[in-house]
């Protein structure tokens, strides 16, 4: 059953973010969420993921899917390595440093496996929190706005790398940046808000 | 060694410690030749010949000892119901509203109310114990509920989007999270039973304990012994709080801990 939001109502203080906002996503391929900042985008995605509850409508589409997520913020445990932040979304801890040593050579930070969150450049950062939500795989990729603070020849990689690994998921980006939207999207909802609404579909 | 840099003085670490150390004897000194009474201010030179002495008769060290353990004790015991109730208190907030009123008692009730009370309930043996472990419980169930509390949201919903189940998301971010608080709370808490156990030690005028010395020392007006028992009590207790310092460190660094 694929992905979908119906009336979804998410109220913070007296700001209603969602208000009986409704989307279908499609089984595989990239869905652009693109709007201004602040528009209510994030949240949706949280409730898409579960870390947020709706105040009312649901998300359906949910049970048995595995998501994995790159957050707005790199949400790296800063007392771990780079590797170990990788190796720790894994069970069995060993398969997780393999996976994370691939990892980290794919996004171009072979080398920097020992260094903690602290340790790194901001774009590096980021880099580990592509990596980590790539090297857990799944279903439905959510990615907030994965690739700010990227060069433009890493932005690329990182893209490549992304499209690569989740061709055979859905994908759903959360962007404002134009450039990002025409390289990945497949379908783009074009947002404003808050609340959120659809204001075109391209 | 005093060397210049860049036009301002720079003084080593230790010559500052040094230095510290001597001011402080200096004033003491000085304060004990002003009042010129051996019954009210002893001199520094005649509080380390008595330690000298002391620590020369073997019966010392089976009395500091003994105190150190009883403190120990009831740090522990201290250290390890404020840690257990702080986790449960963070779980439940039934748990947490029904400690809040035993905590804000145990922190507002004078120590000397405590140890009488605990005096007339059970045998004196087991006040000082009792007395420090009711100190450290507070400020250890404070702190770490805090920690708790300060976890941060966006780490632990990383953790659920990531599947981290219930022990990886308590090793990998709750732990690493308190541990600062946990640490700071011990070593508070470490100095405070010190407080507390040899006070109780005092009251309850126990053989071969430190406090009972300081009671001795009080009751025959031997000032000396006082100022050389008290300065018993302040090194041990230095010393336990820099060794439990260095084995936090040990472990934070073994288990990742220290950002």
């Amino acid at each position: 059953m694929p992905l979908q939001v119906n009336g979804a109502v998410k109220t913070y203080g007296s700001e209603k973010v969602l208000d009986g906002f409704n989307i279908n996503f499609p089984e595989k391929g990239t869905v652009c969420l693109f709007g201004p900042s602040g528009c209510g985008k994030t949240t949706l995605l949280n409730c898409i993921a579960g870390l947020e509850k709706l105040d009312s409508g649901m998300v359906s589409g949910r049970s048995g899917i595995k998501f994995s997520c790159v957050f707005q913020e790199d949400r790296l445990l800063p007392w771990l390595s780079a590797r170990e932040n990788i190796a720790a979304v894994f069970h069995d801890r060993k398969m997780g440093l393999c996976h994370a040593d691939e990892w980290l050579g794919k996004v171009g930070l072979g080398g920097e496996e020992a260094k903690r969150p602290c340790e790194l450049s901001g774009g590096m950062c980021r880099r580990v929190a592509i990596a980590r939500a790539l090297a857990f795989g799944g279903d439905v990729f959510l990615l907030d706005e994965p690739f700010q603070r990227l060069d433009l020849k890493t932005r690329s990689r990182m893209i490549g790398l992304v499209k690569e690994k989740a061709s055979e998921s859905l994908c759903i980006l959360v962007t404002h940046d134009e450039v990002e939207r025409r390289e990945m999207a497949d379908i783009a909802y074009i947002l404003e808000g808050p609340p959120l609404k659809t204001i075109d579909i391209v | 060694m005093i060397f210049i840099i860049r036009n301002k003085l720079h003084v080593p670490d230790f010559a500052v410690k040094i230095i510290t150390v001597v001011f402080w004897l200096f004033i003491w000194q000085a304060i004990y030749v002003c009042v010129g009474q051996e019954i009210l201010v002893v001199s520094p030179a005649c509080v380390f010949t008595r330690l000298c002495n002391l620590v020369t008769d073997g019966g010392f060290w089976f009395t500091a000892f003994a105190t150190m353990g009883r403190i120990m004790e009831g740090f522990i015991i201290g250290v390890l119901s404020g840690l257990v109730l702080a986790v449960l208190a963070a779980r439940s907030h039934v748990c947490r509203t029904l400690m809040q009123p035993v905590v804000l008692i145990v922190k507002a009730t004078p120590v000397a109310s405590f140890i009488i009370l605990a005096l007339v309930w059970m045998h004196a043996d087991f006040v000082p114990a009792f007395s420090a472990s009711l100190i450290v419980f507070p400020v250890v169930w404070g702190n770490v509920l805090e920690g708790i509390q300060k976890t941060d949201e966006k780490l632990l919903q990383m953790g659920r989007m990531f599947q981290f189940g219930k022990m990886k998301t308590a090793g990998r971010i709750y732990v690493p999270s308190v541990a600062p608080y946990f640490t700071a709370a011990c070593t508070t808490g470490l100095g405070l039973s010190w407080k507390g156990g040899v006070a109780a030690e005092v009251l309850s005028d126990l053989p071969f304990s430190v406090g009972g010395h300081i009671y001795d020392s009080k009751i025959y007006l031997e000032t000396v012994d006082l100022f050389a028992w008290t300065a018993v009590v302040i090194i041990f207790s230095v010393f336990l709080e820099f060794l439990m310092k260095r084995l936090m460190k040990v472990a934070t660094d073994k288990f990742n801990l220290n950002i």
